[in-house]
């Protein structure tokens, strides 16, 4: 096993030697905070086993803009439509994009476990055929009510899944979960300010060697627009660090900023392993799944 | 006749005047009394500081149901039905006899479907029912154990005596389901959940 997937909750495996310390990456903070399955358990369960874990302002800024987005969008089709297979339509135009595909196999586990609850509903209402609109009505309801609650703890708890918040950044606003007179969930913005004053972009301009040894790592990877921009963002830090860096570009840094930023003796942990350990690797620190 | 026995219980109960009732921003429709207007209520003769001390349950409110929205109303019915179900069951689970209780529970799975569609009395109303229907369906079947037929009781009495719940307080009780052992996940979330999760 390379040493970036070691064990997690191994004690030996600190550089430093002393007990690691838990450096949660934003899939891990989204799956613990949003998800109940088995996905959401380990990673919750993961960040439990360290005595002390730490999540940069960062991943709250990407799990805001990325992962937490996205569920209010699902959750304000759901209100919108008010009809379960509408909402499917919608869900599929979107996955028809190739940053957001849903396998086929999961959209049919999905559309069938939705099947099941129908059939259950037109037998214990005693209707004929597939109860129509009422019903369809009926399994939007459930899937948006769960997604309200799901999205309302998450926001809720943000900053209690880790022990310390650390990497402040002024130029990123929080902001509240408001909830629309029509139901529908928003946020007066999901990005940083325009022309707002990047405190990411402050932190690694102080770190250019660091940054010049992910060029490299990042220009090695397979070439996919996610590595592109990630590339070009790092080259402004480190070519043109006195010229204004966009939030666009903020974002595009991505795993970058948590490879950057970990202390040495953290565990940089996430469920992308495959990104992040090369990452990590570089610059002798640690990545591991929960 | 399960109305009946549903208020039976409550029948002595002092009708209160006092006190705030938890509200979600719902519809709650009143229907003028048909009938003599006050019969079904009694006065209250308790001393006020009293009264501030205890609860106002929604039964307590809600005795003349011809005056409730029918959401409301068949809501309150159910909801009646569904606690005699898991009474039933939690005294047949008690008396060591699990499969007269598995039976009561066959009989409340569709009641709390058909709750589901008084979802307009509020989004905590509902959103409690949801989580129930899914815990039964995730459960597979299997029969529950005692700790199980408490905490659904419990999810029920609390919506009989705030079927108004604000969606805050029905998150916290959805919770208290999940503590019990029970997932409220609706059927086949994950795969959603894998895909916006991305």
């Amino acid at each position: 096993m390379p040493d970036s997937q070691q064990n997690p909750q191994d004690s030996n495996t600190s550089p430093t030697g002393s007990p690691p310390k838990a450096y949660l990456d934003t899939t891990v903070v989204a799956n613990a905070l949003l998800r109940s399955d088995a996905t959401g358990k380990r990673c919750a369960d993961a960040i439990k086993k360290f005595a002390y874990s730490e999540m940069p302002e960062y991943a709250l800024k990407e799990f805001k803009s990325g992962p937490l987005k996205a569920w209010v969008w699902a959750h304000n089709k759901l209100n919108e439509t008010k009809s379960w297979a509408d909402t499917l339509k919608a869900v599929n135009a979107i996955s028809a994009t190739p940053q957001r595909n849903f396998s086929a196999t999961a959209r049919q586990g999905l559309q069938q476990a939705a099947e099941a609850d129908r059939d259950a509903f037109v037998t214990a209402l005693g209707l004929a055929a597939d109860g129509g609109t009422p019903i369809d009505r009926a399994l939007a309801d459930r899937y948006r009510l769960y997604f309200r609650r799901k999205i309302t703890l998450a926001w809720q708890r943000r900053r209690t899944i880790a022990t310390d918040i650390s990497m402040p950044l002024g130029c990123f606003i929080e902001g509240d979960l408001l909830v629309l007179n029509g139901g529908n969930l928003a946020f007066e913005r999901y990005s940083c300010p325009r022309n707002a004053d990047c405190d990411v972009f402050k932190l690694l301009t102080k770190l250019q060697n660091d940054v010049s040894r992910l060029m490299d790592v990042v220009k090695a990877q397979p070439e996919k627009p996610e590595n592109t921009r990630r590339y070009q963002a790092l080259r402004h830090i480190h070519r043109t660090p006195n010229r204004p860096f966009s939030d666009s570009q903020c974002r595009s840094l991505g795993d970058a900023v948590f490879a950057l930023a970990a202390p040495p003796d953290s565990v940089i942990l996430t469920t992308n392993i495959k990104d992040h350990a090369p990452l990590a690797g570089a610059l002798g620190k640690i990545a591991a799944e929960p | 006749m399960a109305a009946q026995a549903f208020y039976s219980e409550r029948r002595e109960t002092v009708v209160r005047a006092k006190g705030r009732v938890a509200t979600d921003d719902s519809l709650r429709q009143t229907r003028a009394p048909s009938g003599s207007a006050g019969a079904t209520g009694r006065v209250n003769f308790e001393p006020s500081a009293r009264l501030a001390q205890q609860p106002i349950l929604a039964s307590d409110l809600y005795v003349d149901l011809d005056a409730l929205s029918p959401a409301l109303a068949r809501g309150m019915i159910l909801l009646g039905q569904a606690l005699i179900c898991i009474s039933e069951a939690s005294q047949a689970a008690r008396q060591q006899d699990p499969m007269t209780a598995d039976l009561y529970i066959q009989t409340l799975r569709p009641t709390l479907r058909r709750l589901f569609m008084c979802r307009e009395i509020g989004d905590g109303f509902a959103a409690l029912i949801d989580a129930l229907i899914s815990a039964f369906e995730n459960n597979h079947g299997l029969p529950l154990d005692s700790s199980h037929l408490s905490a659904v009781q419990a999810a029920l009495l609390k919506l009989r005596d705030q079927p108004f719940l604000a969606f805050s307080a029905a998150a916290r009780a959805i919770e208290d389901l999940e503590r019990a052992g029970f997932s409220t996940e609706p059927p086949g979330f994950e795969h959603f959940a894998d895909w916006l999760t991305a």
